[in-house]
């Protein structure tokens, strides 16, 4: 009987250990999600928020192991073994690449925004009334359609419903806004509350949805000047990864 | 170290690299299942059938589909290491291609703007908004403005009215200045002619025009950089693994960890491009 070849035999502990991890792993993170729940006040689930944070940590965990075994296959020959602790620092990109995620997100929010304090603006120069909305509803639903407020709005029902929140609650609404993530709209409900020496309430409010739509008009500039500027230094380290790649080779042989 | 240990410790490696990858792709799974759809499928007589797999979603899985060619040559070769981890480029490398493929046409609105902008300039009190819509489009010559306008006045002389004809043109362009110009134009036909409203309307799209104007550039740069990107991806795999340089990289470990760390890096800037389209793409809308 021929001899078992080695690379057959490293693929079969292979399977075995990706399997093995894969379970242990599934049923840590099992273990962990139903000792949160029960622990949790009222025996209800978690919010989605720390759901991702334990996804992260688990992913901070698992990145932070292979690169400690990546550095240290690189440096095990050589007298330096205690490199491999900077194998660590594999974490920085994955988090790099988090908060860009993250940032995307939240522009989608911010732009709903900006758009729906643009139609404030509109809406406050009509100061006799709102005929035109009333006579077309499609208008309406077009101007307002997936908007934050729409959003806003159902949540703020939905808790009045609850006995939560009276009508008019600015804590309520700050609330809820702070749960869509949107600090824009948190200061805007703030800056609606202003009392001033205007007792316009129209003009307040005109004022604050300008200034918060210029607010979130600067942060996309300043955005998008560091995008392009970041796009020169990704280029950069692209050219060293390719030269690296084909220099080795050269050097080597 | 004795070859037991390296064995083990590739073994170990190995296993925490694929465990990585089994997640993600479990985790892209598990979005994709629609539970209540499935169960739905599963008490219908029908529920095999045809569906229409256009070649754009398919293209989205192109990656790994070359990520799995290519590793099942180093696998050939016994660069186990190394086949993971071009697995794994291929699942990180999915969402940049669905990005890219998905963002291969800019939408200009510029028009949009500049239509608005022609609007608030005429005299639109005693006319009807198809009319002062045809009349700015006119003016201003953009084609596919005007061929906007044309439909909806097509639309208008085969019988529609003008609210019916206007609701069809903002169900086909959703986004939110036609919505907000026409909003403008029907308050400045009820009220005669507003100048505040015609200004803040002018500020509001000079406004958006400038942040546009300011973002496409650095959104096409950053389309045409991830499209690059991803095409230097392919180039680098391939030279890893099928050069006469190839037998470097997969015959020692050193070798698959600086050729897995080259691609993975890669990988991992073709994903921040991904990241940074999606951050333009809404700023621009």
């Amino acid at each position: 009987m021929n001899p078992i070849p080695s690379w057959l035999w490293t693929g079969g502990v292979f399977g075995a250990a990706t399997i093995t991890a894969f379970v242990v792993l599934q049923a840590a993170v099992r273990w962990w999600y139903g000792h949160r729940s029960q622990s949790a006040p009222n025996g209800k689930r978690e919010p989605t928020g720390d759901n991702d944070s334990m996804s992260r940590r688990v992913m901070y965990t698992l990145l932070a192991g292979i690169g400690l075994v990546a550095v240290c296959l690189l440096v095990k020959d050589t007298a330096s073994t205690l490199l491999s602790v900077f194998g660590i620092f594999a974490v920085v990109p994955y988090v790099l690449l988090q908060g860009r995620q993250i940032e995307a997100q939240r522009w989608n929010t911010r732009t709903s925004v900006a758009h729906s304090l643009d139609e404030f603006q509109i809406l406050t120069v009509n100061r006799q009334d709102n005929s035109v909305l009333d006579a077309y509803p499609w208008l309406e639903q077009k101007l307002k359609r997936n908007t934050i407020f729409q959003t806003l709005e159902a949540r703020f029902v939905d808790l009045i419903g609850q006995g939560s929140a009276v009508r008019g609650n600015r804590a309520a609404l700050e609330r809820i806004a702070r749960e869509l993530n949107s600090e824009d709209l948190v200061q805007f409900i703030r800056r609606t509350e202003i009392n001033s020496n205007t007792n316009d309430e129209r003009e307040i409010v005109s004022r604050a949805a300008e200034d918060i739509a210029e607010r979130i008009h600067l942060d996309a500039e300043i955005t998008i000047a560091r995008i392009t500027g970041q796009t020169m230094w990704f280029w950069i380290t692209i050219v060293a990864a390719l030269l690296a790649a084909v220099l080795i080779p050269l050097r080597v042989s | 170290m004795n070859a037991s240990a390296l064995l083990w410790l590739s073994v170990i490696s190995t296993g925490f690299v694929s465990t990585l990858a089994t997640w993600m792709f479990l985790n892209k799974c598990a979005r994709r299942l629609n539970i209540n759809h499935a169960k739905g499928t599963l008490w219908v007589q029908t529920a095999a059938v045809p569906t229409n797999l256009p070649l754009q979603e398919l293209m989205q899985y192109a990656s790994l589909v070359i990520g799995f060619l290519f590793a099942l040559k180093t696998v050939w070769d016994g660069g186990w290491i190394f086949a993971l981890c071009i697995v794994l480029a291929g699942l990180l490398l999915m969402e940049p291609v669905r990005a890219w493929l998905h963002q291969r046409h800019l939408q200009d609105i510029t028009g949009v703007i500049d239509l608005a902008l022609v609007c608030m300039e005429c005299d639109s009190s005693n006319k009807t908004v198809l009319q002062t819509l045809d009349e700015a489009s006119a003016t201003l010559g953009h084609t596919e403005v005007r061929r906007i306008v044309s439909e909806a006045l097509v639309s208008f002389y085969n019988g529609a009215t003008e609210g019916e004809a206007l609701q069809r043109l903002l169900t086909r362009n959703s986004n939110s200045v036609w919505a907000l110009l026409i909003w403008t134009l029907f308050e400045q036909q009820q009220r005669g002619g507003s100048t505040q409203l015609r200004s803040k309307l002018t500020k509001l799209m000079r406004h958006r025009l400038e942040l546009h104007r300011r973002a496409l550039p650095a959104l096409e740069v950053t389309r045409r950089s991830l499209g690059l990107s991803l095409i230097l991806c392919a180039a680098m795999t391939a030279y890893l693994t099928i050069s006469p340089a190839s037998t470097l990289y997969v015959s020692s470990l050193q070798g698959q960890v600086i050729g897995s760390l080259a691609l993975i890096m890669l990988a991992w800037i073709a994903c921040i491009w991904s990241a940074h389209i999606q951050t333009l793409q809404r700023i621009t809308q």
